[in-house]
């Protein structure tokens, strides 16, 4: 109690306290814009960082980051373009939402969301740090590769309509992981066709562009003519979700959420947006309106952003407790603390208890940082949608210009953001579900790696079926799943199965 | 209306200039400012003939938070307080055990704004013939700081000494797991060592980051070899033991714990098992830029607070110029290419 009391008299300073908010608003501009992400920002604000002390530097950096996850729903909401990876699936519901005419409600929703979901988090970090670290570590490589090949498969067979089509876009994602030099030893070059750009592979600002915003921007390019719904939205300066909008109803899928976030992000290596991607198809299924999901639900709005938001304070769970970073953005800060001079590691809970606090209050107060900041920022966001898009979409067209050539500097993205825009706008109006092909992309060199250590261990596949482990029971949920998907969509098999049924 | 409208996209202009700030700004500062130049010269540093116009780009090969970055951060953010208000930023371009950093310092171009972080790594994987180029392709600028690698078990291992574990793997051949980054410096360690003992590793990939320590607390990996400060706070704390260090001498934090010459290994094999890190520049670029550079990293080496740091982490703050460095490189380079002749054929 005496160590959580020294460390609330570090940050109650005016110095922290404004320190939060300004990384809470960096954090939220980054994340809003299309092409700008969470790890852009926090890795410009690190030389800043150094001239801080420890604690006003955490404020700085875990505003950010906390600010950045949320931010992303505000496109994703209005524009129907993620702002980050971590807001794909709040584009599912988000932007139908905004087609009613609930654009403002729903960043509400997305909002409150993101605040419960971070709290959880926090609460999880602040009492179960050390026990849920020490099942992390038992995760070795097979079980990783065993949760990724469960992740891909039940979001590629149960977000689209057709099991086929989930499936080739996120083989799609795959083959475009597999681009550049191979993941684990650099030995080959793969499918670069001798241009030494893509030997890097291709970045995931880049397929978030082409794949996401191209081809939204010419669909919508295509509809000019045509009426859309305003926003309609009281005049009101702060924006909180309404009463049936945050009532009773919700709560499971809040809590639900909240678990799976925190979960994905004790895991190093998953990040926010398969959270986020996992969270949505399981509430989905187990909703008691599936049929709503997708048409714009409150629901499915809550399912994506609480989730996106609790993975923040489970990737500190590890960082904290072991010096092992969850995802991009904590290496990053846990770089910030090893440069403060503090060696993060096992140590750190009995070396430094203070600081654990300080970091866990301050992520408490970023979130509410970033619901108070968000939540009336919320009118300015939604005259977006008033805008004309005859002026709106070139403006969008050159933040993701500008995003895209601000990852390398070099005008190549820009040719690939065409070409990957084709393959985008294609298979959109064909009805391929794009999500699977962005998961297969961000979790396709980590499978890859994850299969390749586990040969390394236990010698071959075989070796590592027999194996009773989470791995093996998580390997064989993926094939029951996707069989399972695959005969209930089909209906001409299910009639005959229901036919010998009926005649047995 | 329409006032609405224009102020709107007023604000989206000035979100979208402030996201790009970093870029833009520098620019603009650095054009404004070589007039003046002249005069900073003078009066900042006796050094003759180049001072940075713009901010430089220390590029790292490997994650953030790793081996090379803490180091490189440490010395960046010393330079940077004295390079005249420029700053040296470093940026982590990872990928390809090293190889796609290098690959993009290599392409920018030679005029000191964009530097490598340079580890003996890249003289290994040229001799194993995964790498095409050597420091040739390269203007070496010098080497700035060292680190050691040790080999590492849990502490409740039955290992208890070097000699433990060499019998255990030699009455278990191809059974024991050892963990390492593939393509990181220790890989050849673990040729020494079982070319050595005439012994026989499973060896495995634990990765380049700070993930890998999880591989050896959960007991998935039975020994690692590692830099020594990565895992210092794990020693500290009683999880980890160590059995050996890869240096010339005792380290001083560790006393009791022997050396590789002291264990029997002759200067071959030992040659291939110090982690040094140098600044590379691009080929051509002026020697007037390079002597600018290597001396910044000069001042920071002999400056006491970045000794301190360093050595907090286990890092040794040696620097050595140009010339000398040369040198160096092309006997590390011998070494790691006869190394690889015997012990790879």
């Amino acid at each position: 109690m005496a160590t959580f009391l020294d460390a609330l008299g570090q940050i109650a300073s005016l110095e922290v306290l404004l320190l939060i908010c300004v990384g809470t608003v960096v954090g939220i501009i980054f994340g809003a814009i299309p092409g700008l992400n969470t790890p852009i920002a926090v890795a410009l604000l690190l030389p800043f960082s150094y001239k801080l002390g420890t604690v006003p530097a955490m404020a700085l950096l875990l505003g950010v980051y906390m600010g950045g996850i949320s931010g992303g729903l505000v496109s994703a909401i209005l524009l129907r373009i993620p702002g980050t990876a971590a807001a794909i699936a709040t584009t599912f519901d988000g932007y139908p939402m905004c087609k009613k005419g609930l654009g403002a409600e729903a960043m509400a929703i997305g909002t409150y969301g993101s605040f419960i979901g971070g709290t959880f988090s926090a609460i999880v970090l602040a009492f179960l740090a050390s026990p849920l670290t020490k099942i992390a570590i038992q995760f070795g490589p097979w079980d990783y590769f065993g949760l990724m090949m469960f992740a891909l498969s039940l979001v590629s067979a149960l977000i689209g309509s057709s099991v086929l089509k989930g499936y080739i876009s996120m083989f799609i994602g795959l083959f475009i992981s597999c681009i550049g030099l191979s993941s684990l030893d650099g030995l080959t070059k793969r499918f670069t066709l001798g241009m030494y750009q893509l030997e890097g592979g291709v970045s995931m600002v880049i397929l978030i562009i082409g794949i996401y915003a191209v081809p939204e921007i010419l669909s919508a390019a295509g509809k000019l003519r045509e009426d859309m719904a305003t926003a309609q939205y009281e005049k009101k300066h702060f924006y909180i979700p309404s009463k049936e909008h945050r009532g009773r109803r919700y709560w499971r899928v809040m809590l639900q959420s909240s678990i799976i976030g925190t979960f994905i992000g004790i895991m190093p290596g998953l990040g926010s947006s398969t959270g986020a991607m996992l969270s949505y198809t399981a509430a989905q299924k187990t909703s008691k309106h599936k049929e709503e999901f997708g048409t714009g639900c409150p629901e499915g709005v809550y399912a994506s952003e609480v989730a996106n938001n609790a993975v923040t304070g489970g990737a500190l769970i590890p960082m904290l407790s072991l010096g092992i970073p969850g995802d991009s953005v904590t290496a990053i800060i846990m770089a910030a603390l090893i440069l403060q001079g503090i060696s993060v590691g096992p140590l750190l809970f009995t070396q430094h208890p203070d600081l654990v606090y300080v970091i866990v209050i301050i992520v408490f107060l970023a979130n509410l940082a970033m619901f108070i900041i968000q939540s009336f920022g919320i009118p300015l966001f939604a005259k977006i949608v008033q805008v004309p898009r005859f002026y709106l979409l070139p403006l969008i067209v050159m933040c993701c210009a500008m995003g895209c050539i601000s990852v390398n500097n070099r005008l190549f993205d820009f040719y690939l953001i065409i070409v990957l825009g084709i393959l985008g706008y294609a298979l959109e109006n064909n009805k391929y579900p794009l999500p699977p092909l962005l998961l297969g992309y961000i979790l396709g060199s980590d499978t890859e790696l994850y299969l390749r250590r586990s040969l390394m261990y236990y010698g071959s596949f075989g070796d590592c079926l027999k194996m009773v482990s989470a791995g093996t029971f998580l390997l064989i949920a993926a094939v029951v799943i996707t069989v399972a998907a695959l005969v209930m969509r089909n209906k001409k098999l299910m009639s005959k199965l229901r036919g010998k049924k009926a005649a047995a | 209306m329409k006032k609405l409208l224009s102020l709107l996209l007023a604000s989206a202009m000035l979100l979208t200039l402030v996201a790009c700030g970093s870029n833009t700004t520098n620019n603009q500062t650095g054009n404004n400012d070589t007039n003046n130049t002249g005069e900073t010269n003078g009066g900042d540093t006796e050094t003759t003939g180049w001072t940075p116009e713009r901010d430089i780009t220390l590029v790292n090969p490997y994650e953030a938070g790793g081996t090379s970055d803490i180091p490189s951060r440490i010395y960046a953010s010393y330079i940077s307080e004295n390079m005249g208000g420029r700053l040296m930023n470093v940026n982590c371009i990872t990928g390809a055990g090293g190889a796609l950093g290098a690959q993009e310092v290599m392409n920018s171009s030679p005029d000191g704004y964009t530097i490598l972080v340079a580890p003996a790594g890249y003289a290994m994987n040229y001799a194993k013939g995964t790498l095409d180029w050597t420091y040739e392709a390269f203007d070496p600028i010098c080497l700035y700081v060292t680190s050691v690698l040790g080999i590492i078990v849990r502490a409740d291992s039955e290992y208890e000494t070097y000699q433990d574990l060499v019998d255990a793997v030699k009455a278990n051949p191809g059974q024991i797991n050892m963990g390492i980054a593939t393509s990181g410096l220790p890989q050849f360690s673990v040729y020494a060592m079982e070319g050595h003992e005439d012994m026989q590793f499973n060896t495995v990939d634990i990765g380049g980051s700070t993930v890998k320590a999880t591989e050896l607390l959960a007991g998935r990996v039975d020994v690692m070899i590692d830099s020594i400060g990565g895992v210092k706070s794990y020693i500290e704390s009683g999880d980890f033991r160590l059995l050996a260090v890869f240096s010339d001498e005792r380290i001083d934090t560790y006393p009791d714990v022997p050396t590789m010459a002291e264990l029997g290994y002759t200067e071959d094999e030992t040659s291939v098992m110090s982690q040094v890190f140098g600044i590379w520049a691009p080929k051509g670029t002026p020697a007037e830029v390079i002597d600018y550079i290597s001396d910044r990293f000069e001042e920071a080496a002999n400056a006491p607070e970045v000794a301190d740091q360093l050595s907090a982490q286990d890092y040794a703050a040696t620097y050595m110029d140009t010339e000398d460095y040369l040198v160096y490189l092309e006997s590390m380079y011998t070494s790691f290419v006869d190394f690889a002749e015997n012990y790879l054929g």
